[in-house]
Protein backbone atom coordinates (compact mmCIF):
# COMPACT_ATOMS: atom_id res chain seq x y z
CA UNK A 1 0.00 0.00 0.00
CA UNK A 2 1.04 3.65 -0.43
CA UNK A 3 1.57 5.79 2.75
CA UNK A 4 0.94 9.47 1.77
CA UNK A 5 4.21 11.38 3.04
CA UNK A 6 3.56 14.08 6.41
CA UNK A 7 4.38 16.46 3.10
CA UNK A 8 1.72 15.38 0.79
CA UNK A 9 -0.34 15.47 4.32
CA UNK A 10 0.33 19.15 4.72
CA UNK A 11 0.09 20.20 1.43
CA UNK A 12 -3.77 19.23 1.57
CA UNK A 13 -4.57 21.15 4.36
CA UNK A 14 -1.20 23.02 5.59
CA UNK A 15 -2.76 24.83 8.61
CA UNK A 16 -4.39 21.31 10.33
CA UNK A 17 -1.00 19.19 9.54
CA UNK A 18 1.68 22.05 10.08
CA UNK A 19 2.25 20.22 13.85
CA UNK A 20 1.81 16.69 13.41
CA UNK A 21 4.59 15.21 11.50
CA UNK A 22 5.81 13.65 14.62
CA UNK A 23 2.69 10.92 14.63
CA UNK A 24 2.49 10.84 10.83
CA UNK A 25 5.72 9.71 10.73
CA UNK A 26 5.60 7.55 13.26
CA UNK A 27 2.11 6.02 11.50
CA UNK A 28 3.99 5.52 8.07
CA UNK A 29 6.74 3.77 9.73
CA UNK A 30 4.25 0.76 11.85
CA UNK A 31 2.41 0.51 8.69
CA UNK A 32 5.40 0.20 6.37
CA UNK A 33 5.06 -3.72 6.32
CA UNK A 34 1.47 -4.20 5.78
CA UNK A 35 0.16 -6.01 2.99
CA UNK A 36 -2.18 -4.16 0.76
CA UNK A 37 -5.15 -4.66 1.66
CA UNK A 38 -8.78 -3.39 1.91
CA UNK A 39 -8.16 -0.29 4.67
CA UNK A 40 -10.98 2.33 6.43
CA UNK A 41 -10.02 5.43 7.64
CA UNK A 42 -12.55 6.75 10.22
CA UNK A 43 -12.02 10.80 10.47
CA UNK A 44 -8.98 11.60 8.31
CA UNK A 45 -8.62 15.16 7.45
CA UNK A 46 -7.77 16.67 4.02
CA UNK A 47 -7.10 13.55 2.61
CA UNK A 48 -6.43 9.57 3.73
CA UNK A 49 -3.22 8.18 4.92
CA UNK A 50 -3.38 5.12 2.85
CA UNK A 51 -4.20 5.69 -1.11
CA UNK A 52 -7.05 4.35 -1.85
CA UNK A 53 -8.56 3.65 1.30
CA UNK A 54 -12.23 3.98 2.12
CA UNK A 55 -12.83 6.82 4.46
CA UNK A 56 -15.66 7.50 7.34
CA UNK A 57 -16.44 10.75 8.96
CA UNK A 58 -19.40 12.90 9.91
CA UNK A 59 -18.57 16.21 7.43
CA UNK A 60 -16.80 15.89 4.37
CA UNK A 61 -13.39 18.03 5.23
CA UNK A 62 -12.35 18.65 1.60
CA UNK A 63 -12.94 15.12 0.10
CA UNK A 64 -15.15 12.99 -1.29
CA UNK A 65 -15.58 10.81 1.73
CA UNK A 66 -17.23 6.74 0.87
CA UNK A 67 -19.57 6.98 3.83
CA UNK A 68 -20.88 10.61 5.47
CA UNK A 69 -21.95 9.14 8.89
CA UNK A 70 -21.33 9.89 12.47
CA UNK A 71 -19.31 7.33 13.91
CA UNK A 72 -20.24 7.60 17.47
CA UNK A 73 -23.44 6.11 15.76
CA UNK A 74 -23.43 2.20 15.46
CA UNK A 75 -23.61 0.32 13.28
CA UNK A 76 -21.39 1.95 10.90
CA UNK A 77 -22.62 1.44 7.32
CA UNK A 78 -19.75 -0.72 6.24
CA UNK A 79 -19.57 -4.51 4.81
CA UNK A 80 -17.36 -7.10 4.83
CA UNK A 81 -13.54 -7.12 6.27
CA UNK A 82 -10.75 -4.59 6.21
CA UNK A 83 -7.29 -5.22 6.38
CA UNK A 84 -6.40 -2.07 8.27
CA UNK A 85 -9.03 0.66 10.21
CA UNK A 86 -7.04 3.56 10.98
CA UNK A 87 -8.24 6.07 13.08
CA UNK A 88 -5.43 8.92 13.71
CA UNK A 89 -7.37 11.87 14.59
CA UNK A 90 -10.60 11.01 16.19
CA UNK A 91 -10.87 8.77 19.02
CA UNK A 92 -10.58 11.43 21.62
CA UNK A 93 -13.14 13.10 19.69
CA UNK A 94 -15.98 10.53 19.91
CA UNK A 95 -18.08 11.77 23.02
CA UNK A 96 -21.10 9.94 23.36
CA UNK A 97 -19.95 7.07 21.23
CA UNK A 98 -22.89 4.31 21.27
CA UNK A 99 -20.15 1.56 21.75
CA UNK A 100 -20.27 -2.27 22.08
CA UNK A 101 -20.66 -3.91 25.25
CA UNK A 102 -18.76 -7.54 25.83
CA UNK A 103 -14.76 -8.09 25.43
CA UNK A 104 -14.99 -10.44 23.02
CA UNK A 105 -13.85 -10.37 19.70
CA UNK A 106 -17.08 -11.44 18.29
CA UNK A 107 -18.79 -8.85 19.61
CA UNK A 108 -16.84 -6.23 19.00
CA UNK A 109 -16.68 -7.72 14.97
CA UNK A 110 -20.46 -7.19 14.68
CA UNK A 111 -20.60 -3.78 15.56
CA UNK A 112 -18.15 -2.29 12.90
CA UNK B 1 -14.34 -5.80 10.95
CA UNK B 2 -10.66 -5.45 10.64
CA UNK B 3 -7.48 -7.59 10.68
CA UNK B 4 -5.10 -4.85 11.99
CA UNK B 5 -5.96 -1.49 14.17
CA UNK B 6 -4.42 1.69 14.05
CA UNK B 7 -5.55 4.74 16.58
CA UNK B 8 -3.90 7.38 18.03
CA UNK B 9 -5.12 9.25 21.18
CA UNK B 10 -3.58 12.08 24.08
CA UNK B 11 -1.21 11.01 26.29
CA UNK B 12 -2.32 11.17 29.51
CA UNK B 13 -5.85 11.45 28.44
CA UNK B 14 -8.42 11.70 29.47
CA UNK B 15 -6.59 13.43 32.89
CA UNK B 16 -5.22 16.70 30.94
CA UNK B 17 -7.45 16.41 27.85
CA UNK B 18 -9.62 19.48 26.51
CA UNK B 19 -13.18 19.89 26.52
CA UNK B 20 -13.51 18.32 23.05
CA UNK B 21 -11.40 15.20 24.24
CA UNK B 22 -14.16 13.59 26.36
CA UNK B 23 -15.45 10.44 24.42
CA UNK B 24 -13.49 7.55 24.99
CA UNK B 25 -10.67 6.45 27.59
CA UNK B 26 -8.69 2.92 28.51
CA UNK B 27 -12.01 1.27 28.93
CA UNK B 28 -13.57 1.91 25.84
CA UNK B 29 -10.87 1.37 24.06
CA UNK B 30 -10.41 -2.05 25.23
CA UNK B 31 -14.01 -2.49 24.15
CA UNK B 32 -12.88 -1.74 20.70
CA UNK B 33 -9.47 -4.07 20.66
CA UNK B 34 -10.65 -7.45 22.18
CA UNK B 35 -9.18 -6.30 25.57
CA UNK B 36 -5.69 -6.97 23.62
CA UNK B 37 -2.43 -5.50 24.53
CA UNK B 38 -1.08 -3.85 21.53
CA UNK B 39 1.14 -5.57 19.02
CA UNK B 40 2.76 -1.84 18.85
CA UNK B 41 3.07 1.02 21.36
CA UNK B 42 4.68 4.12 19.92
CA UNK B 43 4.41 7.82 22.31
CA UNK B 44 5.80 10.77 19.63
CA UNK B 45 5.88 14.54 21.05
CA UNK B 46 3.26 16.34 20.10
CA UNK B 47 4.32 19.24 18.16
CA UNK B 48 0.78 20.75 18.91
CA UNK B 49 0.77 21.43 22.32
CA UNK B 50 4.22 22.07 24.32
CA UNK B 51 5.18 19.04 26.41
CA UNK B 52 2.08 16.70 25.00
CA UNK B 53 2.35 13.04 23.44
CA UNK B 54 0.19 11.02 21.50
CA UNK B 55 0.48 7.31 21.44
CA UNK B 56 0.23 5.31 19.03
CA UNK B 57 -1.74 1.95 19.26
CA UNK B 58 -1.18 -0.49 16.67
CA UNK B 59 -2.89 -4.16 16.65
CA UNK B 60 -2.01 -6.88 14.28
CA UNK B 61 -4.69 -9.83 14.94
CA UNK B 62 -3.19 -11.53 12.30
CA UNK B 63 -0.11 -12.12 14.56
CA UNK B 64 0.01 -15.31 16.70
CA UNK B 65 1.98 -13.32 19.11
CA UNK B 66 -0.07 -10.39 20.89
CA UNK B 67 2.15 -8.56 23.21
CA UNK B 68 3.96 -5.06 23.86
CA UNK B 69 7.31 -4.78 24.32
CA UNK B 70 9.11 -6.67 22.46
CA UNK B 71 6.85 -7.34 20.13
CA UNK B 72 7.37 -4.15 19.62
CA UNK B 73 10.90 -3.98 19.70
CA UNK B 74 10.98 -6.98 16.78
CA UNK B 75 9.06 -5.20 14.63
CA UNK B 76 10.89 -2.37 14.88
CA UNK B 77 13.54 -4.20 13.97
CA UNK B 78 12.39 -5.38 11.04
CA UNK B 79 11.84 -2.10 9.63
CA UNK B 80 15.16 -1.05 9.71
CA UNK B 81 17.70 0.18 6.96
CA UNK B 82 21.42 0.79 6.83
CA UNK B 83 21.79 5.09 7.01
CA UNK B 84 19.67 7.77 8.32
CA UNK B 85 20.10 11.25 7.57
CA UNK B 86 19.08 13.79 9.84
CA UNK B 87 19.11 16.80 7.21
CA UNK B 88 18.83 20.37 8.93
CA UNK B 89 17.09 22.87 7.42
CA UNK B 90 17.95 26.54 9.47
CA UNK B 91 17.15 29.86 8.80
CA UNK B 92 19.23 31.28 7.34
CA UNK B 93 19.85 28.50 4.30
CA UNK B 94 17.00 29.09 1.11
CA UNK B 95 14.23 26.63 1.04
CA UNK B 96 15.92 25.63 -2.67
CA UNK B 97 18.93 24.10 -1.07
CA UNK B 98 16.55 21.36 0.09
CA UNK B 99 15.24 20.81 -3.21
CA UNK B 100 19.01 20.92 -4.81
CA UNK B 101 19.75 17.96 -1.62
CA UNK B 102 17.50 15.52 -2.24
CA UNK B 103 16.81 15.96 -6.21
CA UNK B 104 20.73 15.03 -6.18
CA UNK B 105 20.39 11.89 -3.77
CA UNK B 106 17.11 11.02 -6.05
CA UNK B 107 18.94 11.60 -9.94
CA UNK B 108 22.68 10.49 -8.71
CA UNK B 109 21.58 7.20 -6.98
CA UNK B 110 20.12 3.58 -7.85
CA UNK B 111 16.64 3.00 -6.40
CA UNK B 112 17.70 -0.06 -4.77
CA UNK B 113 20.29 2.17 -2.82
CA UNK B 114 17.91 4.86 -1.72
CA UNK B 115 15.98 1.45 -0.48
CA UNK B 116 18.75 1.54 2.23
CA UNK B 117 18.12 4.81 3.13
CA UNK B 118 16.14 7.49 5.70
CA UNK B 119 15.99 11.02 5.46
CA UNK B 120 14.39 12.46 8.10
CA UNK B 121 14.53 16.32 7.69
CA UNK B 122 14.30 18.71 10.43
CA UNK B 123 12.80 22.10 9.62
CA UNK B 124 14.12 24.74 12.29
CA UNK B 125 11.56 27.06 10.15
CA UNK B 126 8.50 27.30 11.56
CA UNK B 127 6.89 26.84 7.95
CA UNK B 128 8.23 25.97 4.98
CA UNK B 129 6.33 24.83 2.43
CA UNK B 130 9.03 24.84 -0.58
CA UNK B 131 11.00 22.50 1.77
CA UNK B 132 7.40 20.34 2.19
CA UNK B 133 7.11 20.02 -1.37
CA UNK B 134 10.79 19.32 -2.33
CA UNK B 135 9.72 16.11 0.20
CA UNK B 136 6.99 14.97 -1.77
CA UNK B 137 8.42 15.26 -4.82
CA UNK B 138 11.15 12.73 -4.55
CA UNK B 139 10.59 9.45 -5.04
CA UNK B 140 12.09 7.62 -1.43
CA UNK B 141 10.26 8.52 1.93
CA UNK B 142 11.35 11.83 3.71
CA UNK B 143 10.18 12.90 6.75
CA UNK B 144 9.64 15.70 7.80
CA UNK B 145 9.60 17.30 11.44
CA UNK B 146 9.09 20.76 12.51
CA UNK B 147 11.82 21.34 15.27
CA UNK B 148 9.80 23.29 18.36
CA UNK B 149 11.87 25.46 19.79
CA UNK B 150 11.27 29.18 21.30
CA UNK B 151 11.74 32.13 18.46
CA UNK B 152 13.28 35.30 19.55
CA UNK B 153 13.16 38.34 17.05
CA UNK B 154 12.74 36.05 14.10
CA UNK B 155 15.37 33.77 15.30
CA UNK B 156 14.56 29.98 16.33
CA UNK B 157 16.73 29.00 19.56
CA UNK B 158 18.16 26.23 17.90
CA UNK B 159 19.55 22.96 19.52
CA UNK B 160 20.31 20.34 17.45
CA UNK B 161 20.76 17.97 20.07
CA UNK B 162 17.54 18.49 21.76
CA UNK B 163 16.32 18.52 18.07
CA UNK B 164 18.03 14.71 17.20
CA UNK B 165 16.82 13.54 20.51
CA UNK B 166 13.18 14.66 19.91
CA UNK B 167 13.41 12.60 16.74
CA UNK B 168 15.77 9.89 17.75
CA UNK B 169 12.81 7.60 17.62
CA UNK B 170 11.71 8.20 14.43
CA UNK B 171 15.48 6.88 13.87
CA UNK B 172 15.78 3.18 11.84
CA UNK B 173 18.92 3.08 10.41
CA UNK B 174 22.19 1.54 12.06
CA UNK B 175 24.22 4.29 11.35
CA UNK B 176 23.17 7.93 11.54
CA UNK B 177 24.46 11.07 10.26
CA UNK B 178 24.24 14.99 10.71
CA UNK B 179 23.83 16.47 7.30
CA UNK B 180 22.84 20.48 6.65
CA UNK B 181 20.84 21.51 3.28
CA UNK B 182 24.11 22.79 1.85
CA UNK B 183 25.86 19.12 1.62
CA UNK B 184 25.28 17.66 -1.53
CA UNK B 185 26.41 14.05 -2.65
CA UNK B 186 28.68 13.01 -5.26
CA UNK B 187 27.08 10.28 -7.42
CA UNK B 188 27.63 7.08 -6.52
CA UNK B 189 28.81 8.08 -2.72
CA UNK B 190 25.62 7.15 -1.03
CA UNK B 191 26.09 3.31 -2.01
CA UNK B 192 30.04 3.89 -1.83
CA UNK B 193 29.70 4.84 2.03
CA UNK B 194 26.73 2.42 2.81
CA UNK B 195 29.08 -0.98 1.48
CA UNK B 196 31.77 0.84 3.70
CA UNK B 197 29.79 0.80 6.50
CA UNK B 198 28.53 -2.63 6.41
CA UNK B 199 31.82 -3.81 5.80
CA UNK B 200 33.95 -2.05 8.38
CA UNK B 201 31.16 -1.51 10.74
CA UNK B 202 32.78 0.99 12.76
CA UNK B 203 31.66 2.65 15.91
CA UNK B 204 31.89 5.91 14.01
CA UNK B 205 33.76 7.11 11.63
CA UNK B 206 34.60 10.70 9.55
CA UNK B 207 33.47 11.39 6.28
CA UNK B 208 34.85 13.67 3.34
CA UNK B 209 32.78 17.42 2.67
CA UNK B 210 34.77 18.87 0.22
CA UNK B 211 34.45 23.25 -0.28
CA UNK B 212 35.47 24.23 -3.60
CA UNK B 213 38.13 26.21 -4.61
CA UNK B 214 41.79 25.56 -3.62
CA UNK B 215 43.04 26.58 -0.02
CA UNK B 216 46.23 28.39 -0.18
CA UNK B 217 46.71 28.14 3.36
CA UNK B 218 45.73 26.04 6.55
CA UNK B 219 43.91 28.95 7.25
CA UNK B 220 41.57 28.48 4.54
CA UNK B 221 40.28 25.52 4.92
CA UNK B 222 37.08 25.67 5.92
CA UNK B 223 36.16 29.51 5.14
CA UNK B 224 33.37 30.03 2.79
CA UNK B 225 34.35 33.41 2.54
CA UNK B 226 37.71 32.64 1.03
CA UNK B 227 36.10 31.48 -2.52
CA UNK B 228 34.85 28.56 -3.89
CA UNK B 229 31.58 30.31 -4.96
CA UNK B 230 32.11 30.52 -9.04
CA UNK B 231 32.32 26.78 -8.57
CA UNK B 232 29.88 26.18 -6.55
CA UNK B 233 27.45 28.29 -8.69
CA UNK B 234 28.43 26.53 -11.92
CA UNK B 235 26.95 23.11 -10.19
CA UNK B 236 24.13 24.57 -8.62
CA UNK B 237 23.16 25.75 -12.13
CA UNK B 238 23.13 22.15 -13.31
CA UNK B 239 21.11 20.73 -10.47
CA UNK B 240 19.06 24.01 -11.44
CA UNK B 241 18.94 22.24 -14.92
CA UNK B 242 18.49 19.01 -14.49
CA UNK B 243 22.11 18.41 -16.02
CA UNK B 244 23.14 15.06 -13.67
CA UNK B 245 25.70 13.88 -16.46
CA UNK B 246 27.42 16.82 -16.42
CA UNK B 247 27.09 17.28 -12.83
CA UNK B 248 29.17 13.87 -12.71
CA UNK B 249 31.44 15.48 -14.79
CA UNK B 250 32.25 18.38 -13.29
CA UNK B 251 32.11 17.30 -9.52
CA UNK B 252 35.39 15.16 -10.81
CA UNK B 253 37.43 18.18 -12.38
CA UNK B 254 36.33 21.13 -10.32
CA UNK B 255 38.66 22.51 -8.15
CA UNK B 256 37.89 21.91 -4.26
CA UNK B 257 39.55 20.94 -1.20
CA UNK B 258 39.12 18.52 1.49
CA UNK B 259 40.57 19.36 5.49
CA UNK B 260 44.00 19.88 5.56
CA UNK B 261 44.24 17.56 8.10
CA UNK B 262 43.54 14.50 5.68
CA UNK B 263 47.24 15.89 3.51
CA UNK B 264 48.94 14.60 6.14
CA UNK B 265 50.35 11.51 6.51
CA UNK B 266 48.69 9.46 9.55
CA UNK B 267 47.08 6.39 9.80
CA UNK B 268 43.43 5.91 9.16
CA UNK B 269 42.10 5.19 12.72
CA UNK B 270 44.31 8.12 14.46
CA UNK B 271 41.14 9.76 16.43
CA UNK B 272 41.70 13.16 15.48
CA UNK B 273 38.93 14.53 14.99
CA UNK B 274 38.79 17.19 12.16
CA UNK B 275 35.83 16.46 9.75
CA UNK B 276 31.84 17.99 9.50
CA UNK B 277 30.54 14.71 8.87
CA UNK B 278 30.57 11.51 10.53
CA UNK B 279 28.66 8.51 10.87
CA UNK B 280 27.67 6.94 14.12
CA UNK B 281 26.66 3.84 14.92
CA UNK B 282 22.91 3.85 16.87
CA UNK B 283 23.60 0.61 18.71
CA UNK B 284 26.51 2.47 19.97
CA UNK B 285 24.74 5.56 20.63
CA UNK B 286 22.15 4.03 22.35
CA UNK B 287 24.01 1.74 24.62
CA UNK B 288 26.55 4.23 25.62
CA UNK B 289 24.02 7.52 25.55
CA UNK B 290 26.58 9.50 24.86
CA UNK B 291 24.13 11.79 23.03
CA UNK B 292 22.38 12.88 25.72
CA UNK B 293 24.75 14.23 28.23
CA UNK B 294 25.60 18.31 29.37
CA UNK B 295 21.50 19.42 29.48
CA UNK B 296 19.98 21.87 26.74
CA UNK B 297 22.79 23.38 24.14
CA UNK B 298 21.40 26.26 22.32
CA UNK B 299 23.86 27.54 19.44
CA UNK B 300 26.07 24.06 19.05
CA UNK B 301 27.07 21.86 16.41
CA UNK B 302 27.14 18.51 17.35
CA UNK B 303 30.56 17.90 15.52
CA UNK B 304 32.25 19.76 18.68
CA UNK B 305 30.64 17.48 20.87
CA UNK B 306 31.82 14.76 19.22
CA UNK B 307 34.98 15.38 18.91
CA UNK B 308 34.85 16.17 22.86
CA UNK B 309 33.98 12.50 23.46
CA UNK B 310 36.12 10.97 20.98
CA UNK B 311 39.13 12.78 21.94
CA UNK B 312 39.36 14.46 25.16
CA UNK B 313 36.84 13.31 27.93
CA UNK B 314 37.24 9.41 26.15
CA UNK B 315 40.41 9.23 25.70
CA UNK B 316 41.21 10.37 29.65
CA UNK B 317 39.31 7.59 30.73
CA UNK B 318 40.64 5.23 27.72
CA UNK B 319 37.45 4.40 27.19
CA UNK B 320 37.54 6.67 23.41
CA UNK B 321 35.47 4.26 20.67
CA UNK B 322 37.77 3.46 17.70
CA UNK B 323 37.24 6.40 15.39
CA UNK B 324 38.11 5.33 11.82
CA UNK B 325 38.48 7.60 8.46
CA UNK B 326 36.30 6.33 5.81
CA UNK B 327 38.56 6.25 2.53
CA UNK B 328 38.39 9.67 0.76
CA UNK B 329 37.04 7.85 -2.09
CA UNK B 330 34.09 6.65 -0.26
CA UNK B 331 31.98 8.86 1.28
CA UNK B 332 32.51 12.48 -1.13
CA UNK B 333 30.24 15.06 -0.52
CA UNK B 334 30.18 18.58 -2.09
CA UNK B 335 29.71 21.93 0.55
CA UNK B 336 27.66 24.30 -1.69
CA UNK B 337 28.46 28.15 -1.18
CA UNK B 338 26.07 29.83 0.93
CA UNK B 339 26.03 33.37 2.55
CA UNK B 340 26.85 33.22 6.04
CA UNK B 341 25.70 34.96 8.65
CA UNK B 342 24.88 35.21 12.42
CA UNK B 343 21.75 36.51 13.40
CA UNK B 344 21.36 34.48 15.95
CA UNK B 345 23.28 36.53 18.52
CA UNK B 346 21.34 39.88 18.85
CA UNK B 347 20.39 41.87 21.50
CA UNK B 348 17.00 40.33 21.68
CA UNK B 349 18.20 36.94 22.38
CA UNK B 350 20.78 38.35 24.74
CA UNK B 351 17.72 39.78 26.42
CA UNK B 352 15.74 36.54 26.20
CA UNK B 353 18.75 34.33 27.75
CA UNK B 354 18.73 36.98 30.70
CA UNK B 355 15.88 36.83 31.43
CA UNK B 356 15.80 33.10 32.18
CA UNK B 357 18.62 33.10 35.04
CA UNK B 358 17.26 29.78 36.76
CA UNK B 359 17.09 28.19 33.41
CA UNK B 360 20.52 29.00 32.04
CA UNK B 361 22.77 29.37 35.23
CA UNK B 362 26.17 28.28 35.18
CA UNK B 363 25.80 28.68 31.52
CA UNK B 364 27.84 30.73 28.96
CA UNK B 365 25.01 32.53 27.52
CA UNK B 366 24.81 34.43 30.94
CA UNK B 367 28.28 35.90 30.42
CA UNK B 368 27.75 39.45 29.74
CA UNK B 369 30.94 39.48 29.10
CA UNK B 370 30.75 37.47 25.96
CA UNK B 371 28.03 39.31 23.82
CA UNK B 372 29.27 42.53 22.83
CA UNK B 373 31.77 40.37 20.61
CA UNK B 374 28.67 37.80 19.71
CA UNK B 375 26.27 40.68 18.26
CA UNK B 376 29.53 42.41 16.65
CA UNK B 377 29.53 38.79 14.43
CA UNK B 378 26.25 39.63 13.77
CA UNK B 379 27.31 42.56 12.26
CA UNK B 380 30.17 41.06 10.13
CA UNK B 381 32.91 40.70 12.30
CA UNK B 382 35.20 37.74 12.00
CA UNK B 383 36.76 37.23 15.36
CA UNK B 384 35.37 33.61 16.08
CA UNK B 385 36.87 34.12 19.47
CA UNK B 386 33.60 35.01 21.64
CA UNK B 387 31.94 31.78 19.75
CA UNK B 388 35.31 29.64 20.96
CA UNK B 389 34.35 31.05 24.48
CA UNK B 390 30.96 30.54 24.17
CA UNK B 391 31.37 27.02 23.20
CA UNK B 392 34.06 26.05 25.32
CA UNK B 393 34.72 28.34 28.12
CA UNK B 394 33.75 27.91 31.04
CA UNK B 395 29.69 27.48 31.21
CA UNK B 396 29.92 26.31 27.48
CA UNK B 397 27.83 23.68 26.00
CA UNK B 398 31.05 21.76 24.97
CA UNK B 399 32.38 22.11 28.38
CA UNK B 400 29.18 21.21 29.92
CA UNK B 401 29.01 18.07 28.09
CA UNK B 402 32.54 17.03 29.17
CA UNK B 403 31.81 17.61 33.26
CA UNK B 404 28.56 15.59 32.79
CA UNK B 405 29.99 13.04 30.48
CA UNK B 406 33.00 12.93 33.60
CA UNK B 407 31.22 11.79 35.89
CA UNK B 408 29.04 9.71 34.40
CA UNK B 409 32.14 7.57 33.22
CA UNK B 410 33.15 8.03 37.28
CA UNK B 411 29.62 6.57 38.39
CA UNK B 412 27.98 3.88 35.66
CA UNK B 413 29.17 5.14 32.70
CA UNK B 414 32.81 3.46 33.13
CA UNK B 415 31.14 -0.13 33.97
CA UNK B 416 28.38 0.50 30.94
CA UNK B 417 31.11 1.20 28.55
CA UNK B 418 33.80 -1.46 29.17
CA UNK B 419 30.78 -3.87 29.63
CA UNK B 420 29.27 -2.87 26.01
CA UNK B 421 33.42 -3.09 24.58
CA UNK B 422 33.05 -6.39 26.05
CA UNK B 423 30.02 -7.62 24.44
CA UNK B 424 30.16 -6.09 21.40
CA UNK B 425 33.58 -4.88 20.32
CA UNK B 426 34.93 -4.75 16.84
CA UNK B 427 37.95 -5.46 15.82
CA UNK B 428 40.41 -3.32 14.17
CA UNK B 429 40.62 -3.84 10.60
CA UNK B 430 42.52 -1.75 8.12
CA UNK B 431 40.99 -0.46 5.35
Amino acid sequence: MRIATPAEMYMAAPRYYIGRASYLNAAATILEDVPDCRVLEVGPYGRPLVEGSETLADRPPGFQQTYVHDARQAPWPVEGRYGLLIALQVWEHLTGARLPRGRKRAEWQTVS
Amino acid sequence: MADRILISVPYLWPANSRAHHGGIDRERIALWTCDTDPTITWRVPSECEPHSERILYYWDFTLCRRRAGPASCERRAMMSCDLSVLLFLDVEKAPHYVDWYLRGLANLEAPETLARLQVILISQKPTAPEALAAAAAVPFPVDVVFARESVVDGYPVWDVLGETKSVWSLVRGRYVTWNHTEFFWAPGSLARTLDWLAEVRPYMALGNLRRFGMARTRAEHSGERLGGRPESDRVTALIEAGQWGAIASTLATVENRWWVWWERKQPADDGKWREDVFFLDKHYADATGLLWHGGEKPFQDIYDIMGEYCIRTGQRYKLAPHCWRMPLDSHRQFHLWHPKHYLAYSEAMRDWFASQPERWKDTSLLRADLWPALIRRQEGSTDHRAIVALRHGPGGAVTRYAVDLSCWLRNDGQAALTDYYARWGRQRREV
